[in-house]
């Protein structure tokens, strides 16, 4: 009997030795799981932002250097895009508060519009980088 | 005040109104007490459906639950006592091109017992021009954007304007349509009466907020020749009639939501109403032949 009551003394300890290591790990674990979702929620370095607010790009004029890049922003309520005329770019749907980013590649003027609303109208100017 | 007057001018529901060709081609409008009161005087073999502007995707405060409404469209159209030869969706079935959308949409319009048109909106096209909208429908004797057929007498154009747009952001048809269309309607008799569908309206409705199409001018003047002509587009999300000679136009409700009225706030945003209110704007139409070129249109509001 008493090596019985050993014996269970022993499963016992070895039960809540288990249980302690897991309730401590978990923590540990979602700690790690953490970091890199809150590495992925951080945005793509932009230069500077184009907000869409009340159907209107602001500001409707903007100027970069090739290489810059620059972050469309919807706060709309309605979804648009920012469509390049001569197809050189084109965001995808952005609904509310969803961000695109376009990093300019050559020099030019590129007239825009919102593929969804085409009466709203913006112009991208790409500068050489010594500009 | 703005919301009242909104009100007022897309007031067409409750009372049903139906606007039939006379002898000369044209629509002429008249008063339906009762939706079955109409029924007695039909003895039509041909009538068809359009509905617009589903945005399957959607969900903002002007309307939380397009599928409902959509899903009170189909069981609706399914009900008619006349069941239609078929019915054509003009545009923007998607709120956002994305596939999900598109998957969505067309398991809810499978339930309809009818085969099913569509010519994509400017919703449907965001990002790839309109290809994954294409696939999902599977349009296969497009050309151009066009897409005709014969049924009962009239002869049916189907027209996509919202691939390029005018100077002031209104819709455009191009020249490779427009001559497809210009050898089509070559071949047709003027008599024949015609049926164009298209999202974008294919007259000046309203400009600046690119309610229009900017090479119409080309197309009506391939229109006028024929002794009727109804032009029936979606994209406004209300209902609002125009004639030029020989041509109506009919703009349609949506399923979704309403837009404001032209000019009325600053922008074509969505407009929030009570959801009685909003019922009442939303909807499908039929439209019957009744006797050769005779052909009447009617609104169906949801509630």
């Amino acid at each position: 009997m008493k090596y019985i009551s050993y014996f269970f003394i022993a499963i016992a300890s070895a039960f809540l030795v288990i249980l302690l290591s897991l309730s401590s790990c978990s923590p540990n674990h979602k700690a790690t799981t953490n970091q890199p979702m809150a590495m992925k929620d951080q945005p793509q370095t932009a230069d500077t932002t184009v907000k869409i607010r009340n159907f209107k790009f602001e500001p409707a004029n903007l100027a970069i250097a090739v290489g810059k890049t620059v972050q469309f922003i919807n706060v709309d309520e309605e979804p648009h895009t920012a469509t390049a005329t001569d197809g050189t770019f084109n965001s995808k749907a952005l609904d509310t508060n969803q961000t695109w980013n376009y990093t300019a590649t050559k020099p030019g003027t590129y007239p825009y519009i919102c593929s969804v609303h085409p009466f709203m109208k913006g112009m991208l100017t790409v500068t050489n980088k010594k500009n | 005040m703005q919301r009242r007057k909104f009100i007022e001018h897309v007031g067409w529901t409750g009372l049903g109104i139906v606007w039939a060709v006379g002898a000369n081609g044209l629509l002429t409008a008249c008063q339906v007490g009762e939706p079955n009161a109409q029924k007695s005087s039909t003895t039509s073999p041909f009538s068809f459906v359009q509905i617009s502007d589903t945005h399957i995707g959607f969900k903002k405060p002007a309307n939380e639950h397009v599928t409902d409404t959509l899903q009170k469209t189909i069981d609706a159209i399914n009900a008619l006592p006349t069941p239609p030869a078929f019915v054509i969706h003009t545009g923007d079935i998607s709120h956002l091109s994305k596939p999900e959308e598109f998957d969505q949409a067309k398991q809810l319009l499978s339930q309809l017992k009818v085969p099913l048109f569509t010519l994509p909106g400017e919703h449907d096209t965001i990002g790839d021009r309109g290809k994954a909208y294409e696939e999902a429908f599977n349009r296969k004797d497009v050309k151009e954007g066009l897409q005709v057929w014969d049924q009962a007498g009239i002869h049916f154009v189907s027209l996509t304007n919202v691939l390029d747009f005018g100077a002031t952001g209104t819709g455009k048809l191009g020249e490779a349509q427009l001559d497809l269309l210009s050898k089509d309607l070559a071949n047709q008799k003027q008599d024949t009466p015609l049926v164009v569908f298209s999202h974008i309206p294919l007259y000046n409705l309203y400009p600046k907020w690119g309610w229009a199409t900017a090479d119409s001018a080309k197309l009506l003047s391939l229109l006028s020749p024929f002794a009727s002509v109804t032009v029936l587009t979606g994209h406004i999300h209300q209902v609002i009639e125009h004639s030029e000679g020989n041509i109506r136009f009919h703009t349609a409700a949506a399923t979704a939501y309403p837009l404001p009225a032209p000019g009325h706030g600053d922008q074509p945003a969505p407009v929030k109403l009570p959801e009685n209110n909003l019922l009442a704007v939303l909807g499908f139409r039929t439209v019957e032949v009744i006797s050769g070129k005779d052909t009447r249109v009617d609104q169906h509001a949801l509630g």
